[in-house]
């Protein structure tokens, strides 16, 4: 029988507590519970994976079969791997257990979300909805060398949704908050009337006309273009695989010199994990630094494959019972110097871009695109007429060579990434010029 | 209790309440995944999802678990939840027990959840590839799955569908240009693993060298994957019993009305025979069955699930599916498209196989503006030049309701059985 290289353990156990309102209604609220433990073996000749649904971690007999069956499956690879010799660290422990939240009893917080949901409910508003969602997620991590690791995480959220119509005409918007760590839902109900009169602004709105032209992102649709511009396209599996624009272009000029994007983790954002699905707590990594390519983001598998000085492990992430990938957490441009003012002066004449309806990417292409919830002309330095279904799309090394200008605050956006599995991240930028971008629109504007 | 114990479940939960319901989800599967030609991982589960709702004095409180032996907070869990929702006027009673219409259910038991079949089938992906050796395989993988979904409440429902699946997927890379395709199906014969080779190393090959695109109104033929992401993905949060209820979808109060051109038609057969979905009952046991939605043109159906028929005042057409905590959603089983039917690719276009960003297309309003992928243009049904970058720009209200020519030959997806489509005068943003 083959030797059993390495293996390790993750077990996920969890509930899900949520709340759907629909036009001042509750519509359903409840809680769910999930539990799903991931064998990992890797054999002679690669990987093999048994997930189970449920397990007792102290089951020795039935932890041993499980174990096996990832064995057999590893025997079948035929794709030898070796992972990195990397530090475990030390997880950054920021306050997620959000026991408040938990006491707080669902009954207060399906009215505080009726509460939030009920301000969205202004003039030529015609149907609102609301949903919260509360979970509580402990994993438990040991591998074939003795490690363990354990930790608990509580993630909260809102989202707020708004439809306007005016006649024949009706346009939406929708306004979100996703924290690690308890939400206070008391603090958000003007949330609601925010989100309300966006979508009544959106009536008046005109499409735009396509085509090349200068753009300002504002902060959440610039995060979208760190993560999926340059975010998916750092990641360690992309580049051993030679599937990204980005690949082997460390130390390489990539973009201009106003440019740094870091994925951050450690960071008390929506992707904080306290350690990866490998077990690995890892900092910062700076991505792009002043333009120039400077890391990749790797699980042990990667950084072993494309080079120990290309990057940090503690990048891999993983559903529970799936498993790991290399993925983002929180992924963010860094602040820059100028002020919002000076950003939409030197554009002159463009677009400005809010909000992000999500995007997509190429990362072997290099195309990506992405849609924003609204914007604005921008004409002799001004921001003027409002506009709407507006996207952006490029190739991302053009684009990273055409940010001109970065602002000097930066805030964070929410939100889950798919790549064949769902996680939740967060992403962010300050204001930034590019000074030629391909805008998309239908319309005439 | 070792084996799940439904009838104790429903006992348990009528104790409670005054309806139990059970769906359970039984299912084990392997996956094969590929890397420099060889497999690089592979993958074994098997698991049950455990769905309970109970209606207390026309509450609903719901609740669900992957792990099995807490079926009894899973209950205690749906209980609370029916106390905090709100009343559903109207609500008519889960179905009730009747005579099933004849019909298959989507299983073949070819697809043997074994490692053998899947790297079986990912050889002869392989072999496919190698029609276009220019192109480099980049990853691969096979999915084998079996297993059954049972449906039982107080009122005496208790039905249980046995399924298999198997899906393949593969992408390439050919100096900076990508090709990516995929298929699945129940049943094994009607994949065709050498064809989703080629395809994909087809597509990578034949994208490089693209020329650039001028900005202006081109004919524009959609893949029928662009369809089904694109045009039917939105078409069907438009007829959603609970979008119109909610006041979200365009087409509410519209009932009779013509919503899109006259030749065009869009119809739910859950049993097509050329469909993948075969449901002779939805996933809260109401009996299937076919749904005119437009008639040339004409509104007229919505889709509804039990509760928004409840609440709409009418009957569930059959198309409750189930979410991960156990609270049903509603989507079609097998949608199929008629409009005129024409050579679609004979004259000038260009052919959009694949869209980056469909996602982000406004489901409300029907405006989408996305990146192409894999793009051409096409004359007499043969590719002339691949497209270098272009945005497409529109409506698809607007694109339905200007009429449309689709392909004779269609590809079935998990939810639909989709042509290719003409659009004439679509903006291109070069």
């Amino acid at each position: 029988m083959e030797k059993i290289r390495y293996y390790d353990i993750r077990y996920v156990r969890g509930t899900v507590t949520s709340i759907q309102t629909e036009n001042r209604v509750i519509e359903n609220a409840g809680t769910s519970f999930y539990g799903k433990a991931l064998f990992r073996v890797l054999g002679e000749h690669g990987w093999g994976y048994y997930c189970a649904s449920s397990i007792d971690m102290d089951d020795k007999k039935t932890k041993a079969a499980c174990l096996e069956k990832a064995a057999a499956s590893s025997r079948l690879a035929g794709v030898h791997a070796e992972i990195a010799d990397v530090p475990f660290g030390t997880p950054r422990s920021w306050s997620c257990s959000a026991k408040e939240q938990a006491e707080t009893p669902l009954e207060e917080k399906a009215r505080e979300l009726l509460l939030l949901e009920s301000s969205a409910n202004i003039p030529e508003i015609c149907s609102t909805s609301a949903r919260y969602s509360e979970q509580y997620q402990d994993v438990i991590f040991e591998d074939s060398n003795g490690y363990e690791a354990a930790s608990s995480v509580c993630r909260t959220l809102f989202t707020v949704t708004s439809v306007a119509s005016r006649g024949a005409d009706m346009q939406m918007n929708y306004e979100q908050e996703a924290v690690v760590g308890p939400l206070p839902l008391a603090k958000y109900i003007p949330f609601g009337e925010k989100c309300a009169k966006r979508a009544v602004e959106l009536l008046d709105a005109s499409a735009v006309a396509g085509g090349r032209m200068p753009a300002v992102l504002d902060p959440a649709i610039g995060g979208v273009f760190a993560h999926e511009a340059v975010g998916h396209a750092s990641e360690g599996d992309a580049v051993r695989d030679g599937v990204s624009v980005l690949a082997e272009k460390l130390g390489e000029k990539v973009g201009s010199s106003v440019v740094t994007i870091i994925d951050d983790p450690s960071m008390h954002g929506y992707g904080y994990e306290p350690f990866d699905a490998e077990g690995v707590a890892c900092g910062p990594t700076e991505l792009i630094k002043n333009g120039v390519m400077n890391k990749y983001m790797h699980s042990r598998e990667t950084l072993a494959a494309v080079g120990l000085d290309t990057g940090d492990a503690g990048h891999a992430r993983a559903e529970p019972g799936m498993q790991p990938l290399v993925r983002m957490s929180n992924t963010y441009i860094q602040e820059g110097d100028s002020s919002y003012d000076e950003i939409v002066a030197e554009c002159r004449k463009g677009v400005l871009l809010i909000g992000s309806r999500g995007g997509q990417v190429d990362p072997g292409r290099g195309a990506f695109q992405f849609n924003a919830k609204y914007g604005y002309l921008i004409e002799n330095g001004e921001t003027g007429k409002m506009i709407r279904d507006v996207s952006l799309s490029g190739d991302i090394l053009s684009v990273l060579h055409n940010i001109a200008l970065c602002g000097k605050e930066r805030k964070m956006s929410s939100g889950m990434c798919g790549k064949g599995q769902s996680v939740p991240v967060s992403d962010g930028a300050p204001y930034v010029y590019l000074t030629d971008a391909l805008v998309g629109g239908s319309g005439n504007v | 209790m070792s084996e799940p114990d439904i009838d104790k479940i429903l006992s348990y939960g009528e104790k409670l309440a005054d309806e139990a319901e059970v769906f359970m989800l039984d299912y084990t599967d392997i996956s094969l995944e590929q890397r420099e030609m060889a497999v690089s991982s592979v993958f074994e589960h098997a698991g049950r999802s455990l769905f309970v709702r109970v209606v207390k004095d026309k509450h609903i409180g719901i609740s669900g678990t992957s792990d099995i032996a807490r079926w009894k907070d899973c209950v205690d869990a749906a209980v609370s939840s029916a106390g905090l929702s709100e009343q559903v006027p109207g609500w008519t009673g889960f179905p009730e027990k009747t005579a099933l219409p004849k019909g298959s259910d989507p299983f073949d038991p070819a697809v043997t959840v074994s490692p053998d079949l899947a790297a079986e089938y990912l050889d002869r992906m392989n072999a496919g590839a190698a029609i276009h050796p220019e192109a480099r395989i980049v990853t691969g993988g096979v999915s084998l799955s079996n297993g059954s979904a049972t449906i039982a409440n107080s009122g005496g429902v208790y039905y249980m569908r046995k399924m298999s699946g198997i899906s393949l997927g593969m992408d390439a890379i050919c100096d900076t240009s990508t090709g990516y395709e995929y298929d699945s199906s129940p049943f094994l014969d009607r994949i065709n693993p050498e064809k989703i080779g080629e395809d994909t190393a087809y597509w990578a090959k034949s994208s490089r060298n693209g020329v650039d695109v001028e900005t202006k109104k081109y004919a524009v033929v959609f893949s029928e994957h662009v369809v089904d992401s694109l045009i039917l993905d939105l078409f069907t949060e438009a007829v959603n019993g609970k979008n119109v209820l909610s006041k979200k979808s365009v087409f509410a109060g519209k009932l009779g009305e013509e919503v899109v051109h006259p030749s065009v038609s869009i119809s739910d057969v859950p049993m097509d025979p050329a469909g993948f979905a075969w449901k002779r009952f939805d996933s809260e046991g109401t009996v299937t069955h076919d749904l005119s939605i437009v008639q040339n043109g004409v509104l007229s159906a919505f889709l509804y699930d039990v509760k928004t028929a409840s609440q709409a005042n009418t009957a569930s057409t059959g198309h409750a599916h189930r979410a991960g905590n156990g609270a049903t959603f509603i989507h079609p089983h097998c949608l199929k498209i008629d409009a005129p039917k024409a050579d679609v690719m004979d004259k000038p276009c260009l052919y959009v196989r694949e869209v980056i960003g469909a996602h982000t297309a406004n489901s409300l309003t029907g405006e989408f503006s996305v990146e192409v992928a894999n793009a051409f243009f096409a004359e007499s049904g043969r590719f002339t030049r691949p497209v270098k970058k272009a945005m497409i720009s529109g409506n698809i209200f607007d694109i339905l309701r200007g009429g449309v020519s689709i392909s004779a030959e269609t590809k079935t997806f998990d939810g639909a059985i989709v042509p290719k489509m003409r659009i004439e005068n679509m903006q291109v943003i070069g």
